[in-house]
């Protein structure tokens, strides 16, 4: 790799331009009547010029150019001056061949940096260039297989599930001749069942897509308090039939967070869906929003922790219930995929278990953070944290 | 670290790296206050324009061990500005350790955590390793309002790993503390790895005491006021 070695101690000749140094030769023979030459460490002479008249006696001083602590050099003086008044003109010779080195060395190291700053610039374009070729003919074909599962899960699982809970419907409705009570009984456990697996399927599907392709949000700076209103407004049916009281409270003067208004809203609405659904009749469920931070997740020992796990401005929303609760061993797996506490709850209460896993990964998707407080018997309270929009 | 057996000679090199406006530059400068004449090269400030740095700022410092090995210290700045990734990458290329110079104020966190990030990945495609590599961060600007928390700060540094360190560079004020404190763990790193006091009797310590007693007993050109 073609790197400047900016820390080693420059040559004279690398970042003395001669014609300069010549003039100033030149310019002290003229002005001074002394000759000057300017020499580098290995002895040769990079400028000189004799003084004009050189007959009669003449002394001579050699001074060493110190340049960064290291001898570049020396610079000798040859005139008729006695000794003490050579010498201060050729401390003020090596003075001037001084910041000419530096002023050189300036322009050198700037001038070795603008070149391999733009290689490097170039070389990196066209890494990037090839880089971006690969992926995009990866993701091409990702993407390929992606929609062919997607298609399977959607065509080739629906289609025979429709036609049995079609032809468990006909038979249920006498269209092929009267059924006894333990038959109707049956049939209508297949469609029951063939309901749930429809649902279990579209869920699934839900769950793919964010597996697949890590969640393709369509991220804007949204409203808090309007999505909240929104979410309570659209389950206050639910509730009201359920005899359940449903409260909303948002802090005043909220910032926007950073978020897809569609699957935010689908976080809170399951979440208050699943609140209901897990409360008792005459009970409580109430939606909060108020300021908050987020911590992001980092390693212990990560470098840089005082840098990037910085606290950041978050909105929390709240959904407490009065309802059934968690046990706490239970917490942990509560985000699993088809985890359900326990397994009769999904007769008595429906749905597929794929909810809140869908909420954790749409919340992490966010890079928020979701949190459970929960006892069995004491009611449930999610937490959910999301960054607040850049403005 | 390049080392120059026959005219027994070490030179380290150490980087100022962070966002830009962080105050790179000005700890630098205020370094340069602090040593005496006979003990740094010129500063050098490359190309700049409003005051941004284009391609980086040098300052050598040397001194002279007890063994008498020559111990140089090439203390460089990279441009901030995200534009110039290729230089920051270029000057970090061989560095020994790195200072991490952050802005506090709680508008540019953001902003610095992106700088630190592509420190790492600076130094990853230059094969060194932020893990390993001798890094203090230094919370730059704790005049102004608006700035991180004292207690958040010392909460995650606690947890961290880096050594870090409060100032106002503008003044002077933690300046030598981050500079010590880097020269001391890059010194702890290279004794560790290449063995510095079999070879030339140096100690980390002893590079320490020589640059603070330098640096703290030169005229107080950033104290005036005061008599020498």
């Amino acid at each position: 790799m073609n790197e400047p070695r900016l820390v080693a101690t420059p040559r004279l000749s690398e970042v003395l331009d001669v014609r300069v140094l010549a003039d100033v030769c030149r310019s002290f023979a003229e002005t001074f009547g002394a000759g000057l030459s300017v020499e580098s460490s290995e002895g040769r002479v990079l400028a000189s010029a004799a003084a004009p008249d050189a007959g009669g006696s003449s002394e001579e001083c050699t001074l060493p150019l110190h340049y960064d602590g290291a001898r570049l050099g020396q610079v000798r003086l040859r005139g008729a001056r006695t000794a003490p008044g050579l010498d201060a003109l050729a401390q003020h010779a090596v003075c001037i061949v001084e910041a000419l080195t530096f002023s050189g060395h300036r322009a050198h190291l700037a001038s070795t940096m603008h070149l391999a700053a733009s290689d490097a610039s170039f070389r990196e374009l066209s890494a990037q260039n090839e880089q971006l070729k690969q992926a995009y003919g990866k993701l091409k074909q990702l993407d390929q297989l992606k929609s062919n599962f997607l298609a399977t899960m959607s065509h080739e699982l629906r289609t025979p599930l429709t036609s049995i809970i079609g032809y468990s419907e006909m038979l249920g409705s006498g269209m092929g001749g009267e059924l006894n009570p333990t038959q109707h009984e049956f049939v209508d456990t297949i469609r029951a069942k063939g309901d749930h697996l429809l649902e279990l399927i579209l869920t699934l599907l839900d769950v793919a897509k964010l597996e697949q392709s890590q969640v393709k949000l369509q991220r804007v700076a949204i409203d808090p308090v309007a999505l909240a209103q929104d979410v309570v407004r659209t389950v206050s049916p639910t509730a009201a039939k359920k005899h359940i009281e449903l409260s909303s409270h948002c802090a005043p003067a909220l910032a926007r967070v950073h978020a897809d208004p569609g699957r935010l809203r689908q976080v809170l609405l399951n979440l208050v869906e699943n609140a209901i659904k897990f409360t008792p009749a005459n009970g409580r469920v109430s939606l909060e929003v108020e300021p908050a931070t987020l911590a992001p997740p980092m390693e212990e020992d990560a470098p840089g922790m005082v840098l990037l796990g910085a606290p950041e401005p978050a909105v929390q929303f709240t959904v407490r219930d009065t309802g059934i609760g968690i046990a706490e061993s239970e917490h942990e797996r509560i985000f699993d995929a088809f985890y359900q506490v326990d397994g009769s709850a999904t007769r008595e209460y429906g749905g597929t278990g794929l909810g809140l896993s869908i909420v954790k990964r749409l919340v992490d998707a966010h890079d928020g953070a979701i949190e459970l407080d929960s006892r069995l018997g004491a009611g449930t309270t999610f937490r959910v944290r999301i960054p607040v929009a850049e403005e | 670290m390049q080392l120059d057996f026959g005219a027994r000679e070490l030179t380290i090199k150490l980087v100022y790296y962070g966002p830009a406006l962080s105050g790179k530059t000005t700890n630098l400068t205020a370094l340069y206050d602090l040593v005496a004449k006979d003990a740094r090269g010129r500063l050098m400030t490359l190309d700049t324009r409003d005051d941004r740095t284009l391609f980086f700022d040098l300052l050598p410092l040397h001194f002279t061990a007890r063994s008498g090995l020559t111990v140089r210290i090439k203390l460089f700045t990279v441009p901030g500005q995200v534009m110039h990734n290729a230089t920051r990458k270029l000057v970090l290329a061989g560095a020994d350790g790195v200072a991490f110079i952050a802005d506090s104020r709680t508008s540019e966190t953001k902003e610095t955590a992106r700088a630190f990030v592509n420190l790492r990945q600076n130094l990853r495609e230059n094969g060194l390793d932020a893990r390993t590599m001798p890094i203090v961060i230094q919370f730059n600007k704790r005049d102004l309002p608006d700035i991180r928390p004292d207690e958040e700060i010392d909460g995650l540094a606690a947890r961290g790993k880096e050594p870090v360190y409060k100032a106002v560079a503008m003044r002077g004020e933690g300046v030598l503390a981050t500079f010590l404190g880097l020269v001391e763990l890059t010194f702890q790193k290279l004794e560790k790895d290449h063995q510095l006091e079999r070879m030339f009797a140096l100690r980390p310590e002893e590079v320490v005491e020589s640059l603070r007693t330098r640096l703290e007993s030169s005229p107080p050109a950033a104290a005036p006021g005061e008599t020498p």
